[in-house]
């Protein structure tokens, strides 16, 4: 043992090659002799003659060969240990378990170690005894502070860490511990943050005691006499229980709110120090959001024409007139300078901007004096705020009302651009950007924009943090101006022949160009904002400012180049970093472009961009940059859609960066574009790209095979068949058994087990759309005479996949419905008359029907072109 | 390790709705959703074209209601504003113009995302329209017919919009043309407007809605499906809406139409024409007559008895069930229909929570009935059935065992006893519903009464299961509460049966609010 306390004090010496070897040497010793280490390990912590900061070793380095962050070396320690003999895991057991409460430095590792072995022995029903034991630490009288301290922590790891059946059963004990740690009879503030810590973690767990009176009552006793805790931290985290509470059991908390819930939260709100008001604040943001989801939950279930499960109390209603006052008094307290941190103003806003939505008309009347008292007060704190209370109540109350409120306002609001304080200006930017999103036809009457155009271009040029919000409010005004222009008359591809900011388009890009090459365009954003301000202009633009988007493409270009060049010359990793959200943004930038992009202009530009895409691809390869190449291939997409087989010149320098693309399954996001890419391939090189498909095709299967590949790719993969198939035709009879095992496979493998699990639901949703899309495409390409005996054997398959979107009835989207109508269709057209007694089922019928009922074009279209498929094969006798 | 990182991220994720901070991150996975959501566009744009080749191959076959599968792909819509529209038809327009204009106004009226409603309202367009239903043109009428139906399917105000342009009267006489279609889609607009309020509804039949209804009714047979499936739904919203509920005598009219519909091999049109009479037979004993004398309850049993599926034997159970809230005579109508021995046993043990709460409501007011409709109930074992089940059907139950010791003879009320009922009734004590309270503390002291009055072994038997079970706890407890019905129930029986027996064991366990410090039963 000795020997082991001199090498683990050595871990700790701050020597560096000291530390190396005393870590090497634990190394050898843990594999030479496993269980003999662990004993030994568990020992010195255990051993109170052992100076602290060698049992905190011992300690640490237990549990970093019991647990371990990445999944497969924490299932491989999880093995090693449960298969360790009892009487080695008991003797380490014991020993953890005996350091609790001799130790005398916090938090406590032995603590750590007990929920590290417990998150494997509870897998296992192993080892639930631990929890009695830690309760009666906590609850038997003579034991010392920091045992009961040191109990409490380890059950509130435990409750936070461990996922299982068992932990719940154990509910009961654990609870019993907690609330007497917490009681407010306990005189040490250390066993009261412990227990106060571990409610938090263990509130998951309580479901069942919530559903008890008697029980829920003593849990909200504990937990609002913990509020009022002379200690800060204490109070600190028993508000944060309540807000979780809220979220977890809102339909209990009638009995509660008015007595006690509302007060102090109330209170907490007003309290001087930070940490408690911004949990008071949280706590009513928190009742908001609850209530919003209460509010849709009714709607949903009145459309359905059912009673929603859980009802709205409307406390954010009720409680509005009094928490309001002190929330815009929490407004007037901003930092002097503009700062990341959390503070309670913020927080302010943010919960205003929640009650707006939550009260809607409600919040106008009771917020008016405030703004309209201090918006030209000659404290700034105040002028913010008023603007800040502004800007926070444009969503939620109904147009009528805004639109009064934001006529009178928004003359004054420009005028404040040029106040003396960047704050007030920053915010007076972003309440216009704010209304831009939601009073558009306001916005750009001529009248309003004579003064706000040249002020957004003053602003511009102020303080990044200023520019910053100009930026987004220019997004927001150029979706305005061409909303408003749209609905006035488009061409056949819905673009507006003009709008109201044609005369000053050109200015504005030119503006934003610069802005994004200001020298401290790295400050707060703002280049992120301008090359995002610029797209979402080139995407709104109308017919005449065409010119201005085409030459945008040549400065991109020339950036692009630039960029390239300086690449090397970067060292910095915040360099680096920069650099590829400037190449992820360029790339953005000419996906907007080509998107607009005349096909006939489309030849005289290809090669430069190309060639400067294929440069940056070419620079992500080995490195950590996905989202670059992400981007990147995005914009080769768009590049393929406007050349169409014209793009053939480029495949034999661009296929490699494709298939590399392909598997890549550490980088989703990089796969999916890259299915994406081979899909846009296939719409544009139809038959032409069967030479190259054996080589895509192998590489689509292995994302398939490929077991560590997230999830939702996979779908996408099968999707890409229907494209594959609708290029080659007759040719896809080559790939068609494997293919059609892979999507007959999915398409039953995707079950709705549980209406409840709504990402099950949305996984579903993703599969059978991609397995209905791979099916689609395979029955329109084998539509010739010597094609449809392939086709046959595997119809039944298909009509299964349809029976079964059709019988989760409101559980399938409408789209989904809609594109299953299409493929009967097809299968009818395909088939004939044989086929209609499998297809004129009661399920599909009443999706049909649905179908040509809805609403919504697509589902509307098909279905009916569907129906009359049917009556016509029924014709032909 | 940190204790809990929830703070933190409790604080990123409101931070980022704080000004514009959080639009960075968010238009980046917007932008990934477009290109994905494009390319999907792109192959449904795809297979569509596919599509309509076949589409327009046979398109001499041109039915009104598929005219829009073409339209919306072939040629790209010339769209026109409601301004323009109002232009068109003010300037004198010939026919071609009239079937231009309203056309485009119904396309205008079914774009999925906003439909300009109240555009359209507010460029006058809404008389347009109902003007437009008299003019002597098939083509103007179904067009003018159909973005009615678009109008009037909105919100209620939207409703009554094109109800206050008179819309309903010129909508009626087009249900009786030959054109099927067109006499539908008037049909659908109508059946719309009634389904939104009992006013409207009335103001629909005092249009005389009925006779046209009754003419569609003579050529039922020869009717698509789709259009015998609008009449039924039609006919479901005719009946519907209380405050007023429809007369009696509008009832009578509609009741003929519904026994014809019910028997339709057609599982939307017998679902549909089942929550009619649902809704028919929710009221006073001469509506009950009615539906009687229509001859609908066998094809009521029926679908109760064979439906596979709950759409159907829910509003099947519902209309029957309304019979047991009758008077004796028409309870016994449930009685007599046999459904009580087999069928609805079966339900109670098999079927979903929807179906059961039915079929307890059902049972339970048979059980309100006459003492031999209460034996009926007893021997086919229902009270039984419905006490095992599920925490939901007790709840039920719970009426229904009311009711039984209100009405029962005391051998029926001893049933109870037989039947194991105690424990669940003790264990409904633990309810907050002052209701339910009131029914069980009754319910148990009419049981220990009719026990005491049978046999005294069997008293002592059932005080024990109380005991037992925990229910002599729950009868001090609420010897504590608040509404005073409740506790001097519960006293008067713990005196008169319990308080012979010490129970200081039990109080040592009570659960007092206040004190944390003991060691609680979590």
């Amino acid at each position: 043992m000795s020997e082991l306390v001199q090498i683990l004090e050595k871990t700790v010496s701050g020597v560096p090659t000291d530390q190396t070897a005393a870590l090497e040497f634990l190394k050898q010793a843990a594999t030479n002799n496993f269980p003999e280490f662990l004993k030994q390990l568990s020992v010195v912590l255990a051993s109170t003659e052992t100076v602290h900061y060698v049992r905190q070793a011992a300690g640490l380095q237990l549990k970093n060969v019991l647990v371990a962050k990445e999944e497969e070396t924490k299932s491989i320690f999880k093995e090693r240990w449960i298969a360790l003999p009892a009487d080695v895991r008991q003797v380490v057991k014991e020993n953890v378990i005996r350091a609790l409460g001799t130790e005398t430095t916090r938090p406590s590792i032995a603590a750590q170690c007990i929920n590290a072995i417990a998150g494997i022995e509870f897998v296992y029903e192993q080892w639930l005894n631990s929890i009695d034991i830690l309760m009666s630490n906590v609850t038997n009288p003579s034991s010392t502070e920091k045992l009961k301290e040191s109990s409490l922590e380890a059950l509130g790891y435990m409750c936070q860490d461990i996922i299982s059946p068992a932990i719940e059963a154990k509910a009961n004990p654990i609870l019993t511990a907690i609330v007497h740690g917490m009681r407010k009879e306990e005189p040490s503030d250390h066993v009261r943050l412990a227990a106060t810590n571990a409610m938090l973690n263990a509130l998951e767990l309580t479901k069942q005691n919530f559903e008890n009176p008697d029980e829920r009552n003593i849990i909200m006793q504990v937990i609002c006499e913990a509020t009022q805790a002379p200690h800060s931290q204490i109070r600190v985290t028993a508000l944060q229980c309540l807000v979780k509470i809220m979220s977890l059991y809102y339909n209990f908390m009638e009995q509660y709110m008015l007595r006690a819930l509302f007060p102090i939260t109330v209170e907490a709100m007003k309290n001087e120090t930070d940490e408690i008001a911004l949990q008071g604040i949280e706590f009513w943001s928190n009742v908001c959001e609850e209530e919003l989801n209460l509010a849709a939950e009714a709607e949903e279930a009145q459309e359905q024409g059912i009673a929603p499960q859980h009802v709205s109390r409307h406390y954010a209603k009720g409680a509005l007139p009094h928490i309001l006052p002190i929330l815009t008094q929490t407004l007037t307290k901003q930092d002097e300078d503009d700062e990341d941190e959390w503070i309670p103003a913020k927080a302010a806003a943010v919960c205003i901007t929640l009650l707006a939505q939550c009260t809607q008309d409600a919040i106008v009347e009771q917020i008016l004096p405030f703004i309209t008292q201090h918006f030209g007060n000659d404290n700034w704190h105040y002028r913010e705020a008023a603007i800040m209370a502004f800007g926070s109540i444009l969503e939620g109350p109904s147009a009528l009302i805004l639109h009064k409120l934001v006529e009178q306002a928004i003359m004054p609001l420009i005028g404040t651009l040029n106040d003396a304080h960047a704050a007030v200006r920053d915010t007076a930017v972003w309440a216009i950007g704010r209304i831009c999103d939601t009073c558009a036809d306001l916005v750009t009457r001529p009248e309003t924009l004579q003064s706000l155009i040249p002020a957004l271009f003053t602003a511009l040029h102020q303080e990044p943090r200023v520019a910053f919000n100009v930026c987004w409010a220019i997004s927001s005004l150029a979706k305005a101006a061409y909303q408003v222009a749209a609905e006035q008359g488009t061409d056949e591809n819905g673009e507006p022949a003009t709008y109201i900011l044609s005369s000053v388009f050109q200015q504005m890009v030119d503006e934003l160009i610069k802005t994004t090459d200001r020298t401290d365009a790295n400050t707060a954003n703002l280049r992120i904002a301008g090359y995002e301000a610029l797209m979402e202009l080139i995407k709104n633009s109308p017919q005449d400012c065409y010119a201005v988007v085409q030459q945008t493409t040549l400065i991109v270009l020339k950036k692009l180049e630039q960029l390239l060049n300086i690449e090397h010359s970067l060292v910095s990793a915040s360099d680096k970093a920069q650099l590829r959200d400037l190449q992820s943004l360029l790339c953005a930038t000419l996906q907007s472009v080509l998107r607009k992009m005349h096909r006939e202009d489309v030849p005289a530009i290809s090669d430069p961009i190309m060639a400067g895409l294929l440069q940056i691809m070419q620079r992500c390869v080995g490195k950590e940059s996905g989202g670059v190449m992400e981007d990147a291939l995005v914009a080769v997409t768009e590049l393929i859609t406007v050349m169409g087989v014209q793009f053939g010149k480029y495949m034999d320098q661009f296929k490699p960066f494709l298939l590399a693309g392909l598997i890549n399954y550490e980088d989703p996001q990089v796969c999916l574009a890259a299915i994406g890419v081979l899909s846009d391939l296939c719409r544009a090189f139809e038959g032409q790209i069967f030479p190259l498909m054996d080589e895509f095709m192998a590489h689509l299967l292995k994302i398939l095979e490929n077991t560590t590949v997230k999830r939702t790719v996979k779908p996408h993969a099968l999707g890409c068949f229907g494209d594959i198939a609708i290029a080659l035709g007759a040719n896809f009879a080559r790939y068609l058994n494997t293919t059609m095992d892979w999507l007959v496979n999915a398409a039953s493998a995707a079950q709705i087990s549980n209406p409840d699990d709504i990402d099950q639901i949305e996984y579903v949703e993703l599969l059978r759309e991609h397995c209905i899309a791979g099916f689609t495409g395979i029955v329109n390409a084998l539509r010739g005479q010597n094609e449809l005996a392939l086709l046959l054997p595997h119809v039944q398959n298909m009509v299964q996949l349809i029976d079964m979107v059709a019988r989760s009835g409101s559980l399938s989207s409408e789209s989904l419905q809609a594109s299953a109508c299409g493929l009967i269709g097809d299968l009818v057209t395909s088939v004939g008359q044989p086929i209609l007694p499998i297809v004129e089922t009661e399920p599909i019928l009443q999706m049909l029907q649905k179908c040509r009922r809805s609403k919504h074009n697509k589902a509307k279209t098909l279905a009916q072109w569907t129906t009359r498929e049917i009556s016509r094969v029924k014709k032909q006798v | 390790m940190p204790m809990d990182n929830a703070v933190d991220t409790e604080h990123n994720d409101r931070s980022k709705m704080y000004k514009n901070s959080g639009k960075p991150d968010d238009l980046r996975r917007r932008r990934v959703e477009t290109s994905v959501e494009l390319r999907r566009q792109k192959r449904s744009d795809d297979l569509m074209k596919r599509r309509n080749i076949n589409l327009e191959q046979d398109s001499e076959e041109s039915d009104a209601q598929e005219s829009i599968g073409e339209s919306t792909k072939n040629k790209t819509p010339v769209r026109i504003t409601p301004e323009e529209a109002r232009n068109i038809l003010l300037n004198n327009p010939s026919l071609e113009q009239m079937q231009f204009a309203f056309e485009q106004i119904r396309r205008l009226l079914s774009i999925n995302n906003n439909p300009p409603v109240d555009d359209i309202i507010n460029a006058g367009l809404v008389e347009a329209l109902v003007k437009a239903l008299e003019v002597q043109d098939r083509k103007v009428q179904f067009e003018a017919a159909w973005g009615l139906t678009n109008i009037v399917s909105g919100t209620s105000d939207q409703t009554l919009i094109g109800v206050r342009a008179g819309c309903v009267k010129p909508l009626v006489p087009l249900m009786f043309s030959d054109d099927i279609p067109l006499a539908e889609q008037a049909m659908w607009a109508i059946a719309n407007i009634a389904g939104d309020s009992a006013q409207l509804r009335d103001h629909v039949i005092q249009n005389g809605v009925i006779p046209a209804l009754d003419c569609l009714m003579s050529k039922l047979e020869k009717l698509p499906k789709i259009t015998q499936r609008t009449l039924a739904w039609t006919y479901s919203n005719l009946c519907r809406h209380k405050n007023p509920s429809p007369s009696v005598e509008v009832l009578r009219l509609l009741a003929p139409g519904l026994a014809k519909l019910i028997s339709v091999d057609d599982e939307q049109v017998r679902i549909d024409s089942c929550w009619a009479l649902s809704y028919l037979t929710d009221g006073p004993d001469e509506n009950l007559e009615v539906a009687l004398k229509a001859g609908v309850i066998p094809y009521v049993v029926d679908l109760i008895s064979s439906s596979a599926k709950d759409q159907l034997a829910v509003p099947a159970l519902r209309t029957l069930g309304n019979f047991a809230t009758g008077s004796d005579l028409m309870t016994q109508v449930v009685v007599d229909s046999g459904i009580l021995r087999e069928v609805i046993p079966r339900i109670i043990k098999t079927r979903s929570n929807s179906l059961i709460k039915e079929s307890c409501w059902l049972v339970s007011n048979v059980i309100a009935g006459t003492q031999a409709q209460i034996q009926a109930s007893i021997d086919a074992k229902l009270v039984t059935l419905m006490l095992d089940g599920d925490a939901k059907s007790q709840f039920e139950a719970s009426w229904a065992v009311a009711n039984l010791v209100h009405g029962g003879t005391i051998p029926q009320v001893c049933t109870l006893y037989k039947a194991n009922g105690l424990a669940v009734m003790c264990d409904l004590l633990k309810s907050k519903n002052v209701e339910v309270l009131c029914n069980m503390l009754d319910s148990i002291k009419a049981v220990l009464f009719a026990l005491q009055a049978i046999s005294g072994d069997k008293l002592e038997n059932a005080k024990e299961q109380i005991e037992e079970c925990g229910g002599l706890d729950s009868l001090e407890a609420l010897q504590q509460h608040e509404n005073s019905r409740i506790y001097e129930t519960a006293l008067g029986i713990i005196e008169n049966f319990f308080s012979n027996d010490e129970t200081d064991e039990e109080k040592e366990n009570g659960i007092a609010g206040g004190d944390t410090n003991m060691q609680f039963n979590f």
